[in-house]
């Protein structure tokens, strides 16, 4: 796969959880499936994603700012516009990220989409400085990973070849 | 995180003194163009990406604007490799005065130096992460660069290696063996 240098993109948003809620919280994002069966494996231009619940905002001294409540943090990393990734996850794992953020003051859903992109607006916070160490989409690490594995198996095996027989198998597995 | 996986998240939220707010709004944007400052944390191989936010209102955004929050607060997100320690360890040995430039205005701030003190300052200060999903959990943030500069190298030999013949391609596939032996 040709590589396309494209930095990815970020979304950080922080909403304040619905007071009471912090418990069905937890649970929700303990039930969330993880690895291969994480929801965001279904959105193929997710680099990261994380959600990280803030029991209370804390003051110099690490005690609680008053009034006291939780927020919860939800960020990813992907390729390509921010309106295009946020429509994706709507339709894609809507339903899921519904059973999370459902928690969260303001929010109604995943299936308005006006609805929905409104409140990742009106929460997000914009990144401010950022180190980014490689640019390119998830598919071309992919593709450039396995790459690296097959190519590394094939130098392996290719001491004893003679040097038609390397270019055969150097043609067959990479240059088709 | 489960054993064997390479890449982690680590999440800081720490207030800041109201005062340092406009020097992250006006230091970031031009930090945020420069490869000089950001060379150094690439280096490191650690990263794979980092993002350091400030929040001073919620909601954050929108109208009418949202409730002015005791503090201001930085939030630092990190997608990293391996043991957390070391790599915070790393960032206050190379890029100390950077460091600086961002923390500095934190309550109780001790300096990128001694090293364990900033170490343990930034451990405390820690919000252990509920969900984590990264699509290369198994790849290091090296081991990604490498594969796309091997990639790339491995493009061009292919355009070179089309009209060989057998003997002058084993020579040539050698010589790119040798070249791309420490991205492999």
């Amino acid at each position: 796969m040709r590589q396309i240098p494209c930095k990815p993109s970020a979304l950080v948003v922080m909403a304040p959880v619905r007071e009471g809620r912090q418990d069905q919280l937890n649970a929700a994002l303990e039930a969330m499936g993880r690895g291969r069966d994480s929801p965001f494996a279904r959105v193929g231009s997710t680099h990261f994603a994380r959600f990280v619940l803030v029991p209370a905002l804390l003051d110099g001294d690490g005690e609680p700012v008053g009034p006291e409540r939780s927020y919860l943090l939800f960020s990813a990393d992907f390729d390509g516009w921010r309106w295009r990734w946020t429509r994706a996850v709507a339709k894609r794992i809507g339903r899921e990220l519904d059973l999370i953020l459902g928690h969260c003051e303001g929010y109604s859903g995943s299936g308005d989409a006006r609805k929905f992109q409104a409140f990742l607006r009106r929460y997000s916070v914009g990144v401010g400085f950022s180190v980014i160490s490689y640019r390119a989409t998830v598919a071309a690490i992919r593709s450039s990973l396995d790459l690296q594995r097959e190519l590394r198996e094939f130098a392996a095996g290719a001491r004893d070849l003679t040097p038609r027989e390397l270019q055969g198998e150097w043609r067959r597995r990479f240059a088709a | 995180m489960a054993g064997g996986e390479r890449a982690q998240p680590v999440t800081i939220i720490s207030p800041v003194h109201r005062w340092w707010a406009p020097w992250l709004r006006a230091t970031w944007p031009g930090a945020n163009r420069s490869w000089f400052i950001k060379k150094p944390l690439v280096q490191l191989g650690f990263i794979h990406i980092a993002h350091w936010s400030l929040v001073q209102r919620m909601p954050p955004k929108g109208r009418p604007r949202g409730t002015r929050l005791p503090h201001p607060y930085i939030i630092f997100q990190s997608n990293f490799n391996d043991d957390l320690t070391a790599y915070v360890d790393a960032f206050a040995l190379v890029v100390p005065w950077r460091i600086r430039g961002v923390w500095q205005g934190v309550f109780h701030f001790p300096g990128p130096q001694p090293v364990d003190r900033f170490v343990q300052f930034l451990l405390e200060r820690i919000t252990p992460t509920s969900y984590y999903y990264a699509a290369f959990p198994e790849a290091s943030s090296t081991m990604i660069r490498s594969a796309l500069q091997l990639d790339e190298r491995h493009r061009r030999f292919s355009r070179e290696a089309r009209t060989l013949d057998p003997g002058a391609f084993k020579a040539r596939f050698d010589a790119f063996l040798a070249d791309v032996e420490s991205l492999l």
